[in-house]
């Protein structure tokens, strides 16, 4: 999964259950989670975070394909 | 792992440089650079970190945030990546014709591979840097075999910035092993609770979530708005609205037909009753009043018929009836005692001058000559007298004789002969225009007395009649009105259901255009929620390391901490600093110099928690710090098994500061600058401690 050693939470068994745990409570995908926290990481260091939202919607449409 | 060596080429004020450090190991673990300020040590420390992460570290970078802030990497940048790196190039590189500036960092891990990182960057002649054109390399293994991202990975920015978080640290981890004294010192501001709260954050990576979910809330409430779709309370009034007015309608709808079907009975029962009345309906007193009246008028012209009948009767019938011939006899002898009272006046004024008449004649015989004789002069004047009588004699033929009625002499003669005339004009048909006059003023009051009977016998039923009329026609008008004004208030609520049926379609078109975005910002929403409960989960389950740490190393750099048993973070991230009894102390001494070492131990804290084995490089370490102070984050610091690369003024690790460390040194370097035309050129010399 691209981004988990940046976000060292996801690099730890105890990490990884807790985000599991709480997709599953909302009926959220953890890929989509995933996916999401790698577009963020694009944009570190950026001062303006252009095409992050084209990103989200790209994301967000899939959600509803997926469905 | 360690930094093994440095090497920048046209970085800033350095033209070309390569520190080489050793291995720590045997307790010598502290490598030393120090130089005054504006040398180069800042941009050897700037150097490292965006060598390791590129734009991704420039949020580490202090003069790349914001002027006033919190000091740590979530501030906002103030600067872009590409407007940073404007200064980055030398400055005698473009003349020299050189276009790039570069910074290598040789790392080595502790199974002793080596792994090399190099950055260049690109500028145009006019000194701007080419964002596109950033290259980055990195190397493995004695052999140098280059690491590429696998030609099927479609983000191979996302593949090395992986590569880089799992095989040096990850950037979020990073700004506790790379950071200024003058950082520690504005984080050192901040609550307790929250340093600690971000420090545990950064240990585990959540800055990036904490992002992510400000990214997620503010592209929900843009997606929202760009849908522009009505709410669901907009919808709803509208809808409302559309059932009032239907509500509206049928009630006029229904007052009308109410009217409608009540009218035509009521219209029918007035027609009917004003026929009855016959006209005369209201008004039925005020009638017989007027008829009343009218027979009164009658009677008094009646009345004057007779008086006026009785003055001709007393007056002048008894000359009336003396005939016509009488009274035209009467009339003449008065007319010619008249012409005789005329001639009579006219020949007494005559003979009033009759004397003097014959004197004046017999005078002017008297001068007559040849002179007349008496007897002739008295013979004239006989003459003139007879013609002088000749005038009046004999008196004109309408004279009358004598006076018979003497009592009538001027004007009471001529008044009667116009009595006498006047008598002689009146004919007998103004005797019976008088009676007749009188017959009929008396019939028409007799006819009008008799109305006025017939009306007062009938008026209590026409009263009746009336005043239901007056009720019906009320009826009829107020139904008239209410159908009428029922007709127009539904024309006008049909005109508004019109309109408000088009605005609930156009707010449905809205929604369902608009419904894309939605759905996108309510799974925004939903991921953000979700964040939010990770990030304040994720961080209670490191407290209690977090927490002993920060004891060993605030005992280590503090002073007087004998009455500090331990240092105990709650759930929330409140700090407590607790006796050995469990007493709460409350809050450290709250000096500068304290709350830096607080800061600092934080920091110690957290990379030990980490486990990383990352080198620390801390750029001016001892900003206002006591001396005491000063000895205790040096040892602190540099009491570990990892590198330490301390960047260092000529004021700070000197003297006995130095001496603290001396036995950890196994490198030091000092920085120098001599100037090139204007333009300060850094070299590196190494030096003995």
């Amino acid at each position: 999964m691209a981004g988990n050693s940046a976000v060292v939470l996801l690099n730890s068994e105890e990490g990884r259950a807790l985000v599991k745990r709480h997709c599953r409570e909302a009926n959220l995908s953890m890929s989509h989670l995933f996916e999401l926290i790698e577009a963020e990481l694009e944009q570190l260091g950026k001062k303006r975070k252009a095409g992050l939202w084209e990103e989200f919607d790209r994301i967000f449409d899939s959600l509803e394909e997926d469905d | 792992m360690y930094l093994r060596a440095v090497e920048l080429r046209d970085w800033r004020s350095y033209r070309h440089a390569r520190f080489n450090f050793p291995k720590p190991e045997n307790g010598k673990n502290v490598v030393l650079v120090m130089a005054p300020n504006e040398h180069g040590k800042t941009s050897f420390f700037e150097a490292v970190t965006l060598g390791l992460f590129g734009r991704e570290g420039l949020p580490l970078i202090p003069r790349a945030r914001a002027s006033v802030g919190s000091g740590d990497a979530t501030e906002r940048l103030n600067v872009s990546y590409s407007q940073f790196l404007a200064n980055a190039l030398h400055r005698r590189a473009i003349e020299a014709g050189r276009q790039s500036c570069s910074v290598t960092l040789e790392m080595e891990d502790d199974d002793g591979d080596v792994l090399e990182i190099s950055r260049k960057w690109h500028f145009k002649a006019d000194g701007t840097h080419k964002l596109y054109d950033d290259d980055l390399q990195i190397f493995e293994g004695v052999g140098r075999v280059p690491v590429r991202a696998p030609a099927t990975t479609e983000d191979k920015d996302a593949w090395y910035r992986e590569f880089i978080a799992q095989r040096f640290i990850p950037s979020s981890l990073a700004e506790f092993f790379l950071f200024d004294g003058e950082q520690v010192q504005r984080y050192a501001g901040r609550d307790m609770a929250d340093q600690v709260r971000r420090g545990i954050e950064g240990l585990l990576g959540l800055p990036v979530l904490k992002s992510l979910r400000e990214s997620l809330t503010r592209y929900a409430q843009h997606a929202r708005s760009s849908a522009a779709s009505p709410s669901d309370q907009t919808v709803k009034a509208v809808e409302a609205d559309i059932a009032n007015l239907e509500l509206a309608l049928a009630q006029n709808r229904q007052k009308r037909e109410a009217a409608a079907a009540l009218l035509p009975q009521l219209q029918a029962e007035s027609e009917q009753l004003s026929q009855q009345l016959g006209g005369r309906g209201e008004g039925t007193i005020a009638m017989v009043a007027e008829l009343h009246k009218d027979e009164v008028r009658y009677r008094a012209e009646a009345e004057r018929a007779i008086e006026g009948l009785k003055d001709l009767l007393a007056g002048d019938i008894a000359i009336a009836l003396a005939g016509n011939d009488l009274r035209q006899a009467t009339v003449d002898r008065l007319m010619s005692e008249a012409a005789r009272e005329r001639w009579e006046a006219g020949r007494n004024e005559g003979n009033a001058n009759l004397d003097r008449y014959q004197a004046d004649l017999s005078q002017r015989l008297a001068e007559v000559r040849p002179e007349l004789e008496d007897s002739q002069s008295s013979g004239v004047i006989e003459a003139a007298t007879a013609a002088w009588e000749a005038l009046w004699y004999p008196p004109p033929a309408d004279c009358a004789q004598d006076y018979l009625h003497s009592a009538l002499m001027g004007t009471a003669r001529l008044q009667a002969i116009e009595r006498l005339e006047a008598i002689r004009r009146r004919s007998a048909s103004e005797l019976v225009e008088k009676v007749e006059r009188f017959h009929s003023a008396v019939s028409t009051a007799e006819a009008k007395k008799r109305e006025r009977l017939e009306i007062e016998q009938t008026a209590p039923e026409a009263e009746k009649l009336s005043a239901r009329l007056k009720e019906v026609s009320e009826e009829v008008g107020k139904l008239i009105n209410q159908r009428d004004e029922a007709d127009r208030a539904i024309t006008a609520l049909e005109g508004q259901m019109a309109a408000k049926r088009q605005e609930l379609g156009r707010h449905m078109d809205r929604i369902g255009r608009g419904a894309p975005a939605l759905r996108r910002a309510q799974a925004a929403d939903q991921y953000a929620k979700v964040l939010g409960m990770l990030l304040h989960d994720a961080v209670p389950a490191e407290v209690s390391a977090v927490a002993a740490e920060m004891t060993r190393a605030w005992k280590s750099m503090a002073h007087l901490t004998e009455r500090v048993e331990r240092i105990e973070i709650t759930e929330d991230c409140e700090v407590r600093m607790l006796n050995a009894q469990g007493e709460d102390l409350h809050q450290i001494e709250k000096s500068a110099g304290a709350s830096q070492v607080f800061t600092q131990a934080l920091i110690v804290a957290i990379t030990n928690v980490s486990g990383r084995a990352f080198p620390f490089v801390v750029d001016t370490p001892l900003a206002r710090l006591s001396r005491d102070q000063r000895l205790g984050v040096l040892r602190t610091f540099t009491d570990r098994p990892g590198q330490v690369i301390l960047l260092s003024t000529d004021e700070e690790v000197v003297g006995e500061k130095l001496e603290a460390i001396r036995d950890r040194v196994c490198a030091a370097y000092s920085l120098s600058v001599e100037p090139d035309n204007g333009v300060a050129v850094t070299t590196v010399q190494p030096m003995t401690v």
